[in-house]
């Protein structure tokens, strides 16, 4: 009875009206007090950038399997300590969370509790998104100090990997073809190939 | 219940963020923000306008702006017929993801303040001390495409004296009229004949010779 009136589908156009106007900074325990009161639909997913909600664009198909089959792998090469979470909810500052496909991280910190400088790798993996993840969210990553950052093509399946945080960029950016060994340096056991698991992306 | 009250950090307390700038962001609606209000998401001195879905803060206004607002809104207020209402700072609702706060708005006074839409408005005043250019460039343009037939926004005339205005029959993207500081002017809604003289005509030289001696009431040095 609490709930708020929510138009039903297609329900909510995202919006830039107040581009370049100072907007009302959330907070990411505001936001879960929202979700918690009904604020949101249960279908609802967006991310917290610099205490804007910035809705997430659907997932293809590709996306879809490439994450679904790489966190598998991961999961199987995972020694006991290492935890591997696919979409969680990385909190990085008290107005920033973002949810990357994949997130390895010690598996001494619970996922709420793993901050930029605690992940051992972010994953995103980009099918129309490319340039958000390129462009908006390895600022974002690097700024938090995220040591090793991924963006998968989904389409070609290049893998561009970010390494050596500082400011607002990564030192070292290397591409790796699809057929090219991926081995996380903080993971080293998690190395792998995306030609060899052998996706059915079609 | 002041248990489930949201954790608000203290004063200096809540920079704005320009962050996802280009980015899609989620469209807030009037109704969600209402709710909120009432479930105490908001600061009670916080105030803000929701433009086009999102939640943009007011600055704070001037001694000087909140002289002339008064006074105008007075002036008004006295010069005023029964049938017309004329409200400071009111939440007008221009559609379900957009409120303005305008420093005054006259209207008739048969619908109350929250069920005004832009085309009942009988006139906008904005004042502005450093919003001048987003009153003229943002919301202007947003107070037009509701059908509001007249807006006066205008610098406050104790540091640059400027009115202006729209003329009831522009179209919303006709020309500004300026008038000088020591114009006469009267709102567009009192032209009938046999009211004229008793209505609202003034001069911003007028207003701020009152609103300069409102100031010197107000200061105590």
């Amino acid at each position: 009875m609490n709930r708020i009136f929510i138009p039903p589908p297609p329900w909510r156009p995202t919006t830039q009206a107040a581009n370049g106007l100072p907007r009302r900074r959330w907070l990411v325990a505001e936001i879960e007090k929202m979700a918690e009161d009904g604020y949101f639909r249960d279908d609802e997913r967006f991310e917290l950038v610099g205490g804007e909600i910035v809705p997430m664009s659907p997932k293809g198909r590709r996306h879809e399997i490439i994450r679904s089959r790489l966190t598998f792998r991961f999961t199987k090469l995972a020694p006991d300590d290492v935890l591997v979470v696919s979409e969680p909810q990385l909190n990085l500052n008290d107005d920033m969370y973002l949810n990357p496909d994949i997130l390895v991280q010690p598996a001494t910190i619970e996922t709420p509790d793993v901050r930029g400088g605690d992940a051992m790798l972010v994953v995103e993996i980009a099918d129309t998104s490319l340039r958000y993840d390129l462009n908006t969210k390895a600022p974002i990553y690097a700024a938090y100090g995220v040591r090793e950052y991924w963006v998968i093509n989904a389409v070609t399946l290049t893998t561009m990997v970010h390494r050596e945080p500082s400011g607002k960029a990564y030192g070292f950016v290397d591409e790796v073809v699809p057929d090219g060994m991926l081995t996380p340096s903080l993971a080293p056991a998690l190395a792998v190939s995306l030609g060899a698991l052998q996706l059915r992306l079609d | 219940m002041l248990m489930n009250r949201i954790f608000i950090p203290p004063p200096p307390w809540r920079p704005t963020t320009q962050a996802a700038d280009g980015l899609p962001r989620r469209r807030w609606l009037v109704a969600e923000i209402e709710k909120m209000a009432e479930d105490g998401y908001f600061r009670d001195d916080e105030r803000f306008e929701l433009v086009g879905g999102e939640i943009v803060p007011m600055s704070p206004k001037g001694i000087r702006h909140e002289a002339i607002r008064g006074t105008l809104a007075l002036h008004m207020a006295r010069r005023t017929r029964d049938d017309i209402f004329v409200i400071s700072e009111p939440q007008f609702n221009l559609d379900d993801d957009l409120y303005l706060n305008p420093d005054i708005l006259v209207h008739p006074a048969a619908i109350p303040s929250a069920k005004v839409r832009g085309g009942d408005a009988l006139l906008v005043v904005e004042v502005a001390d450093s919003s001048l250019r987003y009153d003229l460039n943002t919301k202007a343009p947003m107070y037009a495409a509701y059908g509001v037939r007249e807006y006066f926004g205008s610098s406050t005339p104790l540091r640059s004296p400027r009115w202006c205005t729209r003329s009831r029959q522009a179209k919303p993207t006709g020309p500004w009229k300026r008038l000088r500081p020591a114009a006469r002017w009267s709102p567009c809604w009192c032209r009938h004949s046999q009211c004229h003289s008793a209505h609202s005509r003034s001069s911003s030289t007028e207003l701020r010779r009152v609103a300069s001696t409102a100031l010197q009431v107000r200061r105590p040095d």
